[in-house]
């Protein structure tokens, strides 16, 4: 059966404020709030005006000797997304400094890192000078440090 | 918007769209399941749930996953699709978001959400679904079809838009001409090795040479404000765009050793073309490899889909 007249210019009508709608709320009101979200989002992503020396938050293990070893982000955040584990110590050092995000990292790591330090750090290297070989710090500022004991506290 | 497709074509993106985040889910069920245990001052709920400020028990978590995999596959079969497909649209969205729910929001899951939305809330089952195994009867090509696909593509078209717009936005002609680029490309990988994450060697190798990222830039903007001729109906145009789309985000995942799985599997693109005929063809393919002869109904749907004889009450 073919739709009538009537039917069909509702229809399209109807068609024309969906696509409308999306747009509006696809396109313009994530824009117009200028928030990243989800599902709607204004795609920040690698939007910044970024430099070549900008600082890293992060956490490190400091054994007995002195070497410094990086860990990984399931070691820090308890999950594997790098950058859940970058804004978790960056939001823990605003928060109190890193002291509890300390705690909880040493607590994962009592059972192979005892007697190490885990250090929650900002670091700053010139990130194109470290791809041409030159990779001594800027700057290192370590926030707070805390110890692995080994007995799960 | 108004446009007519064939049932199948919105049946074959609901088998596409659900067996992908089906295999997302499962491929990345560490980080799902590892969010139950994501400390608690760092709740800080976005999007559906933007009230969140504390995290929910363990054990719901994982039921949700779970649950939300287990509607997937429902989803993809094409099984109570009335209830299942919004459902599941709706579930993954929650499940998502609260993964993004602790002070990031990552941009992989976007367009599928969009996506799966579109699918779940239209008559996708009425082809090549458990729900249509008995009828003999190929539906009528009709705007019920077209519609969700046409919404598919302008989301597909916005999310680029948006991202190509964001550049020149927050980075203005610096993004486009000057460092920014490669300052990206550099930090991204120096932060992936600082917190202990596989990075990549490419990338860091290619921050050496400067003169290589202005053009990269401006392409990388041309291919995402491009999206735009998605809208229009050559497919050649679609073709190209698609492809550039594609191995734009090849070189992201060489070169940043950040993967959008999901246009890099192709799935994103899919709603840009008639991809029943693609589908009819595997499953020719596969009755000629077994031997087994067409049954009537798939035999009409073929020819329908091809614009050979006109589908039954047509």
């Amino acid at each position: 059966m073919t739709p009538n007249v009537d039917d069909r210019r509702v229809s399209r009508w109807v068609a024309r404020l969906v696509g409308l709608g999306i747009v509006a709320v696809i396109g313009v009101v994530p824009v117009a709030l200028d928030r990243d979200s989800y599902p709607l989002s204004t795609y920040p992503m690698f939007s910044s005006r970024r430099t070549a020396v900008e600082p890293v938050h992060t956490a490190v293990v400091t054994a007995a000797d002195g070497a410094v070893r990086r860990l990984s982000p399931t070691q820090i955040s308890g999950n594997d997304e790098v950058i859940i584990a970058a804004q978790l110590v960056y939001d823990a050092i605003r928060r109190d400094g890193g002291e509890v995000l300390c705690a909880d990292i040493a607590v994962r790591l009592s059972d192979v890192e005892t007697g190490s330090e885990v250090e929650i750090v900002t670091e700053r290297y010139d990130a194109i000078d470290w791809y041409e070989g030159r990779k001594s710090p800027i700057s290192r500022v370590v926030h707070t440090s805390c110890r692995v004991s080994g007995d799960g506290s | 918007m108004w446009r007519t497709a064939p049932a199948a074509r919105l049946a074959t993106l609901r088998i596409l769209v659900g067996t992908y985040t089906v295999a997302f889910m499962l491929a990345r069920s560490a980080s799902f399941w590892q969010s139950a245990d994501l400390p608690a001052w760092q709740t800080e709920g976005v999007g559906v749930l933007w009230f969140l400020d504390m995290p929910w028990s363990p054990t719901l978590v994982h039921l949700l996953f779970v649950g939300t995999v287990a509607l997937g596959v429902l989803f993809t079969a094409g099984v109570g699709f009335r209830v299942i497909g919004p459902a599941f649209a709706l579930v993954f969205l929650v499940m998502s978001t609260y993964r993004l729910s602790f002070g990031h929001v990552i941009h992989t899951e976007h367009l599928v959400a969009l996506h799966l939305l579109a699918i779940g809330f239209s008559r996708s089952a009425d082809e090549w679904s458990f729900d249509s195994r008995r009828r003999q009867e190929v539906p009528q090509d009709h705007v019920r079809y077209g519609i969700p696909i046409r919404a598919m593509i302008l989301a597909t078209v916005i999310t680029y838009v948006l991202a190509g717009i964001a550049k020149v936005r927050h980075g203005g002609m610096d993004w486009l001409v000057g460092d920014v680029l490669r300052n990206q490309v550099a930090y991204d990988n120096l932060r992936k090795e600082l917190l202990g994450s596989p990075h990549s060697p490419l990338g860091g190798w290619t921050v050496r040479f400067a003169w290589l990222f202005p053009p990269a830039a401006v392409l990388t903007t041309f291919v995402e404000i491009g999206a735009l001729v998605a809208l229009t109906r050559s497919r050649r145009a679609r073709w190209i765009w698609a492809i550039s789309a594609w191995g734009f985000h090849v070189v992201v995942l060489a070169l940043m050793a950040i993967s959008f799985p999901y246009p890099l599997s192709f799935v994103a693109y899919a709603c840009l073309f008639d991809v029943e005929q693609g589908a009819e063809r595997v499953i020719q393919a596969a009755r000629r490899r077994t031997g087994r002869t067409s049954d009537s109904k798939s035999d009409r749907l073929s020819a329908a889909t091809s614009g050979g004889i006109p589908p039954i009450n047509g």
